[in-house]
């Protein structure tokens, strides 16, 4: 398989076999981390990562065939359902930003992990003020301010998400 | 014969039928194979866009799934919180080595005054016995539906929230109170099999009816976000203006909270907003009362024999209360 990526066929890219069942590993990490999320502590505002957001931020942007939206409306869902919001706003900001990120290999190309940690903290911003922005449409009004702490731990742990990810990427066994 | 250039072409080859470019089954594969993937990428999207539909509009057709997640999520977190509840006991252990001292002054300090109180709640007791047996006022009982762990939190969410381990198996049904040893920590909002979610005090959603224990001011307690409520007061005069340190306690309106359940304590007034902290709040990974919903009882044979309305439980309250 010496072949540039681009011009691999997806059966190239992924080949089947046994090894096949091991591209439900990125969903099902995803859906694990949705669980944690719901951990019995009640803190005064919201402190704990937002994990499966990582998770499907990572994955969008590093191997998007692992993290089809469809995958990511899952984890968005499941998302929605640990953490009490109202069903449907991860569950459609998530297989959009999956959408946005992995549309047309726009990450392709070597660059410095640093620029994407950088970039990935405009991202969550972005994606904590949306879903801020949805939850007063359905519900009450939310203090966006709240999310500083979640906003700044989730940037910080990214790069052991990554680290994760490139760890399972190597259990599946693709290049 | 003329002389052509190289490369010229004819205007019947020109006009000729393209010929059909073949294509390799594994590129027809690959095509077909990227626009299943937009279509599915654009059906998800939409699918999202249908939730938050329902979410706003039709939200009682989304219960099942919620109810089911629950039911699903309640248990890994139930048996995962021994070893978590373990180690968060030893760090508290070796915290308390740290402080020991300090924490040993603070408890003796808070003895007395604890002694003190207790002296004037025994008297309060006797007389509000008394007054109650005057006005005949039947005052109906708490019953626990209930006691479950706490098996889910909302760390990670701006809707406070929490899920205990017992649901409509137990007898547990939506808008019955929870409550903790420190006091009231929310109402049931949504019900499983095995596990129920509870609204906590401090959530956006959450209106709680109360009084202030030391004036005995009617309020509706608001949660707004990040641990804390503010009180709302509902036609208080000058002097029931809260001061920091009051005790919250529930008044018994609308008959789902009984009375005199501890809520929060108030922290800070800005203004003419009182600023709150619920009590049960910081009560990790412990366990939870479920009550049934109290209805304020009045004596009903009185009320058939003479037909004078029996006296309201609230008002009772602020007669009673200095």
């Amino acid at each position: 398989m010496s072949q540039p990526w681009p011009d691999l066929i997806s059966d190239q890219r992924l080949p089947r076999g046994p090894i096949r069942w091991r591209r439900a590993l990125p969903l099902l990490v995803a859906l694990a981390a949705c669980v944690a999320v719901a951990a019995p502590m009640l803190a005064p505002a919201p402190v704990v990562p937002l994990l499966p957001l990582l998770c499907v931020m990572v994955w969008s942007v590093y191997q998007p065939r692992l993290m089809p939206p469809w995958a990511a409306l899952l984890v968005g869902v499941a998302s929605d359902l640990a953490m009490a919001t109202p069903l449907g706003i991860n569950a459609t900001l998530m297989p959009l930003l999956a959408l946005l990120l992995g549309a047309g290999g726009i990450w392709a190309g070597p660059r410095p992990f640093a620029l994407d940690w950088l970039l990935a903290g405009l991202v969550i911003a972005v994606y904590q003020a949306l879903a801020v922005g949805l939850a007063g449409l359905i519900g009450p009004p939310r203090d966006p301010g709240l999310l500083v702490a979640q906003t700044l731990l989730s940037w910080a742990i990214l790069p052991a998400v990554a680290r994760l990810a490139a760890w399972t990427q190597r259990i599946i066994g693709i290049q | 014969m003329k002389h052509r250039p190289a490369g010229a072409w004819s205007s019947a080859q020109a006009m000729a039928w393209p010929t059909k470019r073949k294509r390799s089954t594994g590129s027809r594969r690959e095509a077909r194979g990227q626009l299943l993937g937009v279509v599915a990428s654009v059906a998800a999207v939409a699918i999202g866009l249908l939730l938050l539909s329902l979410s706003r509009f039709a939200p009682e057709r989304l219960s099942g799934l919620r109810t089911g997640a629950l039911e699903l999520s309640a248990p890994i977190w139930g048996a995962a919180r021994g070893p978590a509840r373990a180690i968060m006991a030893s760090a508290a252990d070796i915290g308390d080595y740290w402080d020991a001292v300090g924490h040993a002054r603070r408890l003796e300090t808070e003895l007395a005054a604890a002694q003190r109180e207790s002296a004037r709640a025994a008297l309060f007791e006797a007389e509000n016995r008394r007054l109650k047996h005057l006005l005949r006022f039947a005052e109906a009982d708490r019953r626990r539906v209930a006691v479950a762990r706490v098996a889910g939190g909302s760390g990670a969410s701006l809707v406070e929230t929490a899920i205990v381990s017992a649901g409509a198996a137990a007898g547990v049904r939506p808008g019955q109170p929870v409550t903790t040893d420190a006091g009231l920590l929310g109402r049931v909002t949504e019900v499983a099999a095995h596990a129920s979610r509870v609204l906590l005090v401090s959530d956006n959603e959450s209106r709680v009816p109360v009084r202030v224990l030391r004036t005995g001011a009617p309020a509706v307690l608001a949660g707004v976000g990040g641990g804390m409520a503010e009180l709302r007061f509902v036609g208080a005069g000058p002097d029931a203006a809260p001061r920091a340190g009051d005790l919250i306690v529930t008044s018994g309106e609308g008959g789902l909270f009984a009375p005199d359940i501890p809520v929060a304590r108030v922290t800070s007034i800005t203004g003419e907003t009182a600023h709150a902290r619920p009590l049960a709040r910081a009560d990790t990974l412990g366990f939870a009362v479920i009550e049934a919903a109290w209805m304020p009882t009045t004596a009903p044979r009185d009320v058939a024999v003479t037909g004078v309305p029996p006296p309201h439980p609230v008002r009772m309250a602020a007669m009673i209360d200095p």
